[in-house]
């Protein structure tokens, strides 16, 4: 067990750099010139070669790569030290002169309470839901199930979100108006203040885990074992819960993790819709400023998530499935 | 210039969907309704923003969002009235100054400077005439230049002080509370100039202890009625009252709310449901939804809490005047693409009416020397084919001809392209479309001479720098052959008319106000009928919406923006 977390937590490195390598690229593929856009009109060709030496833009690509990895040298205005800066400070930003990281952990929990609330919701509607259209097949209760699993995906989430806001804020006057207030200054406003955004991420992901928890188990209550546990007598309610819901749950979780990895990441338009500071809001600021090193930072952090909760989500299989093993 | 002006769908330079340059307003201004009522002292201003601003740092800050909050947070020797109207309105008057500054050959200036006004904390020290001397210095530094280099460098020395050949400014004085400017070249507007935030005052005992740019955006001091208490980029931004601020000094701001909330990052759907529902007070930088605008202005309660305003922005056609450029530098078709032009449909396509009016001119109705005319003429805007044809032919292309045309390549920008690109096909003129994301169209494209053949015509915006004499910052870098640079080029459709260069410098000498306005206008009339630079098409508008309690609305022509100093909140209205 210990040996095949070391191997994995080995290619989480592997694999980091190589999308580090990539994000970096699209440094170049990007269009516009983000030392052309911070000089003053009529400026000299003196000046906006400061500036490019400032942003790093004059050094070797190599080098304006270290410089990312590294993070940046705080005495000077943005080079590298030589020393790696651990953890990297994922490069800095033109637009706000601050560490990358910096300005991505100043985001993180309002991310981070939108995902945890978010996927709390599409786990309390989808799964249900999901098991309630799987006991019945082709019921009234069934179809209905897979008409909003395909509302779910349809509908875009900022029309969701825009609508729920439109509802029950602005016409019926129900939910606050959109604000973030942090969990330790106040829970339930906390809570309260994030309601709609959960439910306009819920419905769409919740979609998706109706149709693949509905799939599986359907799947899984035709396989012998269910019959032999039916046959050995177990109640019916014993049979679902046990044999196959659990069963059917192991995907869930592997596309839980994926889904909780990649919202980390920014959920870029739940934050601009109800107008809540989070990475991915910070993501939209970037690409409008042309503030490359934070974009690029934000995918290396996404990144890093998605690939920490894969590894996760191998480790915990084997608690879920026990034919699972490590090798 | 690249003062962002827009988000508010005007404009925007650096950043945004289509950037224009150099921005402002001028002229005109008006206010909303909804202003009845005797002022109360008291209430938090709630401010909710689409973007962060770019810079508190004087020296940086270029964009009417941040100029709009400086007026509250800074004061400059000159500034505008607000209870002044029409073209009142766009004369500065005396701010920080003691009175008007003395000149008698618009080359060296003499300001007295107030004395006793404070800054706001954590500063100590009083405002003194040496503290702009320090502004103008700070706008040279190395690694954050100021947006404002092009106009300090009027000042005498400055630009060898910026080029580090000099220790000192020489052109610049300070002597007991007397300041003392010497130009390199007469400057009749120069008092407008000083309005700009650029030449806001800083103590250099305090502010030199943070590097010009972001570092400083924290810790902005100021003589302004407020004062930032806290600031997360692209979050929030709080004022609140400055305790050194005496309003006995203070002949422009009235300063009736207690403190501002801004709040930033919200769409402008949720932008318009919470300023409706009285949840925030207005906007800065966003325009109520188009699909909005008619029941806003036509719903008798919301019509009330609802305005209009030009800005004094211009949207326009540029025009390749360079015989490198091709085709396009023949005058008969420069012609033809004006006459072609059907303006109503890029209105549509922009919006319709709200988004602005017809433009047939260089200049716009709220700058000094604007004289309305056409001298392309058709019925009801919308192109004279046969007329475009006719000079086609005359210019050698009777089957028409295929132009290179450069645009945005989303939002307004993209269907303006549409439009525009059918318009021309009615006389044969077909364009060859090339688009770019956001402000790439400049600094990718019209900004760079070299590219002359790519962009035979392009889609463009521009707005002054400041209001009513603010041609400096209009047709001097736009047209006037001496400004075209290898890069960073702002006269993209490359003029350079001798007659105009030679006029230009007349007017920027003029004394008289008037006659200067009448050169302007001249200057333009001259520039449409014997270059052809450009095709306007739009003068841009914007729109305001404002809570039920927000009280006093006026729309400034500085800033294209609402005068915070002078607004109130009723404490009787939610």
């Amino acid at each position: 067990m210990l040996r095949y977390i070391v191997r994995r937590l080995l290619w989480v490195v592997v694999l980091l750099f190589a999308i580090s390598i990539l994000s970096f690229m699209m440094f170049f593929l990007l269009p516009g010139d983000p030392a052309a856009q911070a000089v003053p009109k009529g400026a000299t060709p003196e000046t906006l070669a400061l500036i490019r030496h400032r942003m790093g833009l004059d050094l070797p690509v190599y080098k304006q790569y270290l410089n990312f990895l590294h993070g940046p040298d705080l005495i000077g205005a943005g080079h590298a030290s030589g020393v790696l800066n651990w953890p990297p400070n994922l490069g800095w930003s033109f637009r706000n002169q601050e560490p990358v990281l910096n300005t991505i952990l100043d985001r993180l929990p309002v991310t981070a309470s939108l995902t945890i609330g978010a996927a709390f919701f599409w786990l309390l509607i989808g799964i249900p839901i999901g098991v309630q259209a799987a006991l019945r097949p082709r019921s009234l209760r069934d179809r209905a199930a897979m008409g909003f699993a395909l509302f779910g995906v349809s509908v875009p989430v900022f029309l969701v979100g825009i609508g729920l806001l439109y509802i029950f804020y602005f016409k019926l006057g129900w939910a606050p108006a959109p604000k973030y207030v942090p969990f330790g200054q106040n829970p339930l406003q906390w809570a309260n203040q994030l309601l709609l955004a959960w439910i306009t991420i819920a419905v769409g992901t919740a979609a998706l885990y109706t149709r693949m928890v509905r799939g599986n188990m359907l799947e899984v209550a035709g396989e012998d074992y269910v019959r032999t546990a039916r046959a050995k007598g177990l109640t019916e309610r014993r049979v679902i819960i046990k044999h196959i819901l659990r069963s059917s749950l192991t995907p869930v979780v592997t596309m839980l993790g994926l889904d909780i990895g990649v919202l980390l990441g920014g959920a870029i338009v739940t934050e601009r819709v109800f107008g809540l500071p989070g990475v991915g809001a910070t993501t939209v600021q970037a690409i409008f400023d042309n503030d490359l090193p934070v974009i690029q930072g934000v995918v290396l952090f996404a990144a890093f998530f998605v690939v920490m909760f894969n590894l996760a989500v191998d480790i915990f299989y084997a608690v879920l499935d026990p034919r699972v093993r490590y090798s | 210039m690249q003062r962002r002006t827009l988000a508010r769908a005007i404009t925007l330079g650096v950043g945004l969907a289509l950037a224009l340059s150099a921005c402002g307003g001028g002229g005109g201004g008006g206010g909303g309704g909804g202003n009845a009522g005797t002022p109360q002292k008291g209430g938090t201003l709630r401010i909710v923003n689409n973007a962060d601003i770019d810079f508190y740092d004087p020296a940086n800050a270029y964009y009417t969002v941040s100029w709009t909050q400086m007026r509250l947070l800074t004061r400059q020797l000159y500034s505008y009235d607000i209870t002044k109207t029409g073209d009142e309105l766009s004369i500065p008057v005396p701010d920080l100054a003691d009175g008007e500054a003395q000149s008698t050959d618009n080359k060296t200036w003499t300001i007295k400077v107030r004395s006793g006004i404070k800054y706001s904390q954590p500063a100590t020290s009083e405002v003194k005439p040496e503290d702009f001397i320090y502004a103008v210095e700070r706008m040279y530094d190395k690694t954050n230049p100021g947006s404002g280099q092009s106009y300090a460098n009027l000042i005498k020395g400055a630009k060898e002080f910026g080029d580090g050949k000099a220790k000192t400014i020489s052109g610049m004085t300070a002597s007991g509370n007397t300041l003392t400017i010497e130009l390199v070249k007469p400057a009749a507007d120069f008092k407008s100039i000083l309005t700009m935030p650029f030449f806001t005052p800083l103590p250099r005992d305090y502010a030199s202890k943070y590097k010009v740019g972001p570092d400083f955006n924290k810790h902005l001091v100021g003589a302004g009625p407020y004062r930032l208490s806290s600031y997360t980029p692209n979050k929030e931004a709080d004022f609140v009252r400055n305790e050194n601020w005496d309003a006995a000094t203070d002949p422009l701001r009235k300063a009736w709310i207690d403190k501002v909330q801004i709040k930033i990052g919200l769409e402008p759907e949720a932008i318009q449901q919470a300023i409706e529902r009285g949840d925030a007070d207005i906007s800065q930088d966003t325009q109520p939804p188009n699909a909005d605008l008619q029941r806003l202005s036509t719903n008798p309660d919301l019509k009330q809490r609802f305005s209009v305003n030009t800005t004094g922005c211009i949207r326009y056609m540029v025009l390749g005047q360079n015989p490198g450029a091709g085709a396009i530098s023949k005058k008969e078709v420069r012609q033809a693409v004006n006459y072609a032009t059907d303006k109503i449909a890029i209105q549509r396509a922009r919006g319709g009416p709200f988004a602005g009016d017809p433009a047939s001119t260089i200049l716009t109705p709220t700058l000094l020397g604007f004289q309305k005319f056409d001298l392309y003429p058709s019925p009801d805007f919308k192109g004279d084919v046969a007329k475009a044809k006719q000079l086609l032919t005359q210019a050698g292309y009777p089957n028409g001809l295929t132009l290179t045309y450069v645009g945005g390549n989303a939002g307004a920008g993209a269907r303006v392209n549409t439009a525009f690109q059918a318009a021309m096909a009615r006389a044969g003129i077909k364009l060859k479309i090339k688009t770019y994301a956001g402000s790439a169209v400049y600094t990718d494209s019209l900004q760079l001479p070299a590219k002359r053949a790519d962009h035979q015509i392009g889609q463009a915006g521009w707005c002054p720098d400041y209001a009513g004499d603010a041609a400096r910052s209009f047709i001097v870098p736009l047209l006037d052959g001496r400004s075209i640079q290898p890069s960073g080029n702002s006269n993209y459709s490359e003029t350079n008319d001798a007659a105009v260069n030679a006029k230009i410098d007349q007017a920027l000498a003029e004394p008289d106000r008037a006659k200067r306005g009448q050169l302007w206008g001249e200057i333009d009339k001259q520039l449409m009928q014997d270059d052809v630079p450009w095709v306007p098409f739009l003068y841009d508008k914007t729109q305001f919406f404002w809570s039920s309690r927000f009280k006093n609305f006026h729309f400034t022509p500085w800033t294209a923006e609402f005068d915070p100093a002078s607004v109130w909140l009723s404490p009787n209205t939610p």
